[in-house]
């Protein structure tokens, strides 16, 4: 368990960021932000 | 050899993304109505050249105007001789696509299998080529007979496009039939990549007559360089670079590889079913696998092309597209999204059943249930519709126009989402389908498998976001704007994915040599089923397409005067779309009839004359 668990931990840190950034890059394209403010 | 194909098909679908993007570059400015009002009160430069053809204003027609033949509705039988003629058209224009590619993998793998495959292909497309060009005569003269004014029209504008057009199908022809003809004498060494070379030349041929009938009919939606009488006052080019020209082009670039796909997938399905014997099964199963496989490698960008040319027309006039979706064509869409749904369903079954061929397949079985859940979920999302036709009662009932939880499952947020989870779990079952026969022997699997799953995970958290915070929770501007990192986190999903289980299955042992032939005979009906939805489809949205520009032949400029003005109702649209479906299906049959025939050879004893020595 162990030996699928570390790696999916590291996995999806590394996803989570690179899709966040790629949620903020593309916001950022259209002048938006990625948080709404009323 | 797989892991080849999924490389070309993932090259094939980055340009398209690529050109997605890029094609944007060379389109007129994005105020596009505003920038044709600009061009439509512009003078003609007095200094222009006097040689400058002079284009006559658009007529203002009567109902008188409009020859009839007692009996016949002209729109119907314009309508339906059109849409047979694209239907062919897009099934002779894709195949030579990936027949050049098969070709190539043959080539690059000196596996005959490959050019056999790719020759049957291109033999069923000889017969629908004949076809096509007939249905395109027949709708030539319908429309000189019954809409003179309009064709006189349009030819004056388009009339070097169209001499164009006739000379290029010209040399379509005569290279489409040296490319099939020479198939078996240009082989070998040097020779077998003239045959290639002419492979892509039918390619070029066929992609720029599309491109040219393109121009035509996306001029009458979105027209360039007119005035405000409707005399033209620009060049040829102008006249086809008009604003939903490019995005029509892709569009149907990638349907067509999507359609041609079904289409020699149901072909293979009838020969499987028809086949004699177990090697006769085996070659039409894995004929129909590669046709499958080409069918949804284009159906999964397709929603994203299909999204790209409606936010186009959006942009170009905000009234066509709120009656493209807001209006009475929306609940085409409706039909739409079952149709696709009904798509992505056969293409998943198909592939779930083919796991069959596979010793190995039974541990990923079990996954399978819970990929068809997440299916049927999104489609059910997918075509949930945002407003009903309703009575007065059941309108009180139910207490207003939207359901109470249903309604907010009715908005482009929550189709987006569904959407992209279809197409993700379709990927799902390509990869189970792929990883079925195999054992893999890298030291690192256990990573690689752990680091696929969090992939799945983080992306669907991230679609899910998107979808749900910024669908419903902030404004129509950053919901819009949200549909693209959207989009985006998927094509990472499947790319990124693609690129770990080719390096962990690099150098994998097979489970066992697939038994090509062990299918069920309903999973061939799956084929058919594809083939059929695609058919309807392109019917419906084509009708759509046309059908926005309401009581106008050239949007905003020639009004359309004939008795047939009007925008129908929906049943009565589904009826000739339906009656066009079946046509078409049973002209199909008919080529596929003729193939069989063609490769009978019957030998009748005792009634030639003996000849003598």
């Amino acid at each position: 368990m162990k030996a699928y668990l570390l790696p999916f931990i590291g996995a999806f840190i590394v996803f989570g960021i690179v899709f966040f950034a790629l949620d903020f890059y593309m916001m950022k394209l259209q002048g938006l932000p990625l948080i709404y403010h009323p | 050899m797989l892991t080849r194909n999924i490389r070309i098909t993932c090259g094939a679908f980055l340009l398209a993304v690529f050109a997605m993007f890029m094609l944007s570059a060379f389109m007129p400015a994005a105020n596009a109505s505003e920038a044709a009002a600009t061009a439509s009160t512009a003078v003609p430069d007095a200094a222009a050249p006097a040689t400058k053809a002079i284009f006559p204003p658009a007529p203002k027609l009567t109902e008188a105007d409009y020859p009839s033949i007692k009996g016949v509705n002209a729109r119907v039988v314009v309508w339906l001789v059109a849409q047979l003629h694209l239907w062919f058209g897009a099934f002779v224009v894709a195949v030579p696509m990936f027949v050049f590619i098969i070709e190539a993998i043959g080539m690059a793998t000196r596996e005959q299998r490959y050019d056999k495959m790719a020759y049957e292909f291109i033999k069923v497309t000889i017969t629908a080529y004949s076809l096509t060009a007939l249905l395109g005569g027949l709708l030539s003269f319908c429309l000189i007979l019954f809409y003179p004014d309009l064709f006189q029209y349009l030819a004056l504008i388009f009339k070097e496009s169209m001499f164009a057009y006739a000379l290029l199908f010209f040399a379509e022809s005569a290279v489409l039939y040296i490319y099939y003809y020479g198939w078996h004498w240009l082989q070998g060494g040097n020779k077998k990549w003239v045959h290639l070379t002419l492979g892509l030349l039918l390619n070029a041929f066929g992609l720029l007559l599309m491109f040219l009938a393109n121009a035509w009919t996306t001029f009458m939606m979105s027209p360039a360089a007119l005035d405000a009488a409707g005399v033209f006052n620009g060049d040829t080019w102008a006249a086809i670079h008009n604003f939903l020209w490019n995005p029509i082009n892709l569009h149907r670039t990638v349907a067509n590889v999507a359609y041609g796909g079904s289409i020699v997938g149901a072909y293979a399905a009838f020969k499987f079913l028809s086949a004699k014997n177990k090697e006769e099964r085996a070659h039409y199963d894995w004929m129909g696998y590669n046709a499958n496989f080409i069918a949804i490698g284009a159906l999964l960008p397709l929603p994203f092309a299909g999204y790209y040319l409606t936010a186009e027309m959006y942009a170009y006039s905000q009234q066509m597209g709120i009656t493209l979706m807001g209006g009475v064509f929306a609940w085409i869409f409706i039909i739409q999204a079952v149709l696709i749904g009904a798509l992505f369903l056969s293409a998943n079954y198909y592939l779930w059943c083919g796991m069959g061929r596979s010793e190995g397949a039974h541990r990923y079985n079990h996954w399978i249930k819970y990929i068809a859940v997440v299916l049927v979920v999104s489609f059910l999302v997918w075509f949930t519709p945002h407003t009903l036709v309703l009575t007065n009662s059941e309108l009180k009932d139910l207490g207003g126009p939207y359901h109470k939880y249903l309604g907010v499952l009715g908005i482009m947020p929550a189709k987006n989402t569904a959407v992209n989870f279809l197409i993700l779990f379709t990927y799902l079952s390509f990869m189970f389908y792929r990883r079925s026969n195999k054992f893999v022997t890298v030291s690192w699997a256990k990573v690689g498998n752990a680091a696929q799953v969090a992939l799945f995970v983080a992306g669907s958290i991230n679609i899910t976001i998107l979808g749900v915070y910024h669908g419903y929770f902030t404004n129509t501007v950053i919901k819009i704007a949200a549909s693209i990192p959207q989009v985006l986190t998927t094509l990472v999903i499947i790319i990124v994915s693609v690129i770990i289980d080719a390096l962990m299955y690099k150098g994998a042992k097979d489970v066992a040599p697939l038994r090509w032939g062990r299918m069920p005979p309903r999973s061939q009906y799956a084929l058919f089923l594809l083939a059929v939805s695609f058919t309807w489809l392109m019917g419906l949205m084509g009708y759509v397409r046309s059908g926005i520009r309401q009581h106008w032949h050239v949007y905003n400029m020639f009004r359309d005067g004939s008795p047939d003005a009007f925008t129908p109702g929906l049943d009565y649209v589904a009826n000739i779309v339906s009656i066009g479906t079946i046509i078409f299906m049973a002209m199909v049959i008919f080529v596929f009839w003729l193939s069989t025939v063609s490769g009978k050879h019957v030998v009748s004893k005792g009634y030639w004359k003996e000849q003598q020595a």
